[in-house]
């Protein structure tokens, strides 16, 4: 065989694979360029910007408020996640108190739209990976979701639920029920799906020790949320640094131990579990009162600068905004979790084979609307 | 602008009551604002030294604005604030007497002269200094590069000499370990004699702290990368080149990465306006008129 190989006619080469941006795997308008040694791959270049729309500067030309449904736009799949995010920002900056009734509301959609995040993550990761039944499962309940966040603001996708200062209407009249009952649905479909994938052979076979990432190299390159966690860091900005109202309710950190893209899977996994909990104890406890603070509605932020972040369905979601004391962000910079947790991508496929890259891009879940921004 | 706001939650409670808060008297706005208008008024007093005493003009811009004050309706302060916009090129003939007329009518003069300096003034943030070990060590390490720690918000940041800044961070990570740059960015002020602001944010996951790391730069002058610290600033810094212009020093890789590569201009930088487009880049390739 070895001579065989030597001959002219079976010599090698390096070669340069173009995958993406139209690919059905890199979730989006991803393009990878890959430099393979047959099935290895020696690097990997990401290009992407295809999506870029300058969300940045936008909000250097509208006011606080008009910003707000410019930033469901960056994660379309966790909006809610990213509107409370640039809320925050706005109201650290200048002292708005929300509510405690629209505190909780906020954590009830956000954990939903974690849920919802997951559940579309999980969906295309094992499509990817060629398990195809899940996706249907994962998108059934994610339509509960989306109907509960139509019912409660008339949007399913960009909400744009969230307003500085709180939320401009109440929950309606049978949210609590349907809230409960979706939880008490889930539960038994995270079972479900369990059922499907975490002793199946193959999804074992395709995922363990596949794209492994240290919890040294996730802190290098900044990689954060269930990334970090899947490699035993037990770190969350809803515990670390609680938000509206996140450290009254009683929930764990899942975590992993090998990084690999397996582990990964069993974090999100009991994420949403997590999540569930943190549901019902929000629901339940609803507190009365307004559900908007009071502001002035021409607002003008004070001089200053400051950096909110919250724990987004793909890590670290963070908001730098730059105040010179009008009515305008003067400069807003988004600290995207998928964009960063890309950068590593590189890192994780080098000396894989080729077939792990599709499971290493799934397993980052990354959205291009939040990449590109 | 003000009218959008108001139909988008029109069945909000408690809007009516704040109303009279809405002309100039936002929050935490009224005590940073006042002081930018005291910067402000040296810079503005300044470039009319002539026309502070036509008494004319300056009677026509208060009363004028002086109507939104007398009655606290959402559309007269919305008109105030309107109004506010056109008045910033007349601004240095209606701010030069409003300093003489401080004393005499103080509740007119000063608030509507108030809002359009506060964007020409440089920020004045009301930052607490920020002490502690921390700071002592890096006041040791750096000296009069060090030159401020501040707090504001609860959020502590530091400003030094750019030079310093790979000093620094290296100091940071392995001796107080701050392992983990959670971001880099820059943000562009063209009338500063150094027009760029680059931000670093580090995170301590022992200790849960945060801080910034801030430092100017003239426009054309590099920066040292930190990639060899922090493996995520690549990216972040191929970002910042990108959007801003600022060349690196010692980045492996610095390329653009969200516009395409022969794309012509730094679109976050001030000066370049939102509908500017790379024209010949965009007939070339899109085979378009305009990307508008």
């Amino acid at each position: 065989m070895t001579q065989l190989a030597e001959t002219a006619f079976l010599d090698s080469q390096e070669l340069v694979l173009n995958m993406g941006p139209q690919h059905p795997s890199t979730h989006g308008v991803l393009r990878v360029v890959l430099k393979l040694d047959g099935e290895r791959i020696l690097g990997a270049d990401c290009v992407i910007g295809y999506l870029h729309r300058g969300i940045e500067k936008i909000a250097e030309n509208r006011t606080y408020i008009q910003f707000v449904p410019y930033a469901d736009r960056l994660d379309y799949v966790a909006a809610v996640g990213n509107g409370l995010g640039y809320c925050l920002t706005v109201e650290t900056l200048c002292n708005i108190e929300v509510p405690p009734r629209a505190q909780a509301l906020r954590v009830v959609l956000t954990e939903l739209n974690r849920i919802a995040s997951h559940l579309v993550w999980l969906g295309t990761h094992a499509l990817d990976i060629g398990a195809i039944s899940p996706v249907f499962y994962t998108l059934r309940e994610r339509e509960e979701i989306l109907n509960i966040f139509e019912e409660f603001c008339g949007a399913r996708l960009t909400t744009h639920a969230i307003r500085i200062g709180g939320f401009p209407y109440d929950a309606y009249d049978q949210m609590k029920e349907d809230v409960l009952g979706f939880c008490g649905r889930f539960v038994k479909r995270i079972d479900e799906y369990e059922r499907l994938l975490t002793s199946n052979r193959i999804w074992i076979s395709r995922l363990r020790g596949v794209g492994i990432l240290k919890a040294d190299d996730c802190k290098r390159y900044g990689v954060t949320g269930p990334m970090l966690r899947a490699a035993g860091v037990k770190w969350d900005l809803r515990k670390a640094m609680p938000y509206s109202g996140y450290d009254q309710y009683d929930f764990d950190i899942p975590i992993g131990t090998n990084a690999d893209t397996y582990d990964r899977y069993l974090v999100r996994m009991q994420e949403m579990r997590q999540s569930v909990r943190i549901l019902r104890q929000a629901i339940t406890n609803l507190p009365d009162g307004p559900v908007l603070a009071k502001f002035p509605k021409v607002l003008k932020a004070p001089v200053g600068e400051v950096y909110v972040s919250t724990e987004a369905a793909k890590g670290e979601l963070g908001f730098y905004l730059v105040s010179d004391g009008s009515t305008k962000p003067y400069r807003l910079r988004v600290r995207p979790p998928s964009f960063i947790n890309l950068g590593a991508l590189d890192r994780m496929v080098r000396d894989t084979l080729i077939a792990d890259v599709v499971a290493v891009i799934g397993t980052m879940d990354i959205v291009l609307g939040e990449v590109d921004r | 602008m003000g009218l959008l706001i108001r139909r988008s939650n029109p069945d909000a409670k408690g809007e009516g009551s704040v109303m009279d808060e809405n002309v100039s008297v936002p929050s935490g706005a009224a005590t940073g604002s006042a002081e930018g208008s005291t910067a402000a008024i040296p810079s503005s007093a300044t470039p009319p030294p002539s026309t502070a005493e036509s008494a004319a003009p300056a009677a026509t811009q208060p009363q004028s604005e002086a109507q939104p004050k007398a009655t606290d309706v959402a559309t007269t302060a919305v008109a105030a604030d309107a109004a506010a916009k056109p008045v910033t090129p007349a601004k240095p003939v209606a701010a030069g007497p409003a300093d003489p007329d401080a004393k005499p009518a103080p509740p007119k003069a000063p608030v509507p002269s108030k809002a359009p300096p506060a964007p020409k003034a440089p920020p004045v943030m009301e930052a607490t200094p920020w002490q502690g070990p921390l700071v002592d060590a890096m006041q040791t390490l750096l000296g009069s590069d060090l030159h401020r720690a501040a707090t504001f918000r609860n959020q502590d940041f530091v400003e030094v000499t750019a030079e310093r800044v790979p000093d620094l961070l290296l100091f940071l990570r392995d001796d107080f370990g701050y392992a983990y740059l959670v971001e880099e960015t820059a943000v562009d002020n063209p009338t500063h004699e150094r027009r760029f602001e680059l931000v670093y944010i580090l995170y301590n996951f022992d200790t849960n702290h945060r801080c910034r790391v801030k430092a100017r730069l003239a426009d054309g002058a590099a920066m040292q990368s930190v990639t060899s610290l922090y493996a995520g600033a690549n990216w972040m810094e191929r970002e910042i080149y990108d959007m801003f212009g600022i060349p690196f020093e010692g980045h492996p890789d610095l390329r653009r990465i969200l516009m395409p590569e022969d794309w012509n201009g730094h679109p976050f930088r001030k000066d370049y306006e939102v509908h500017n487009q790379d024209i010949e880049w965009v007939h070339e390739n899109l085979h378009i008129e305009s990307a508008q």
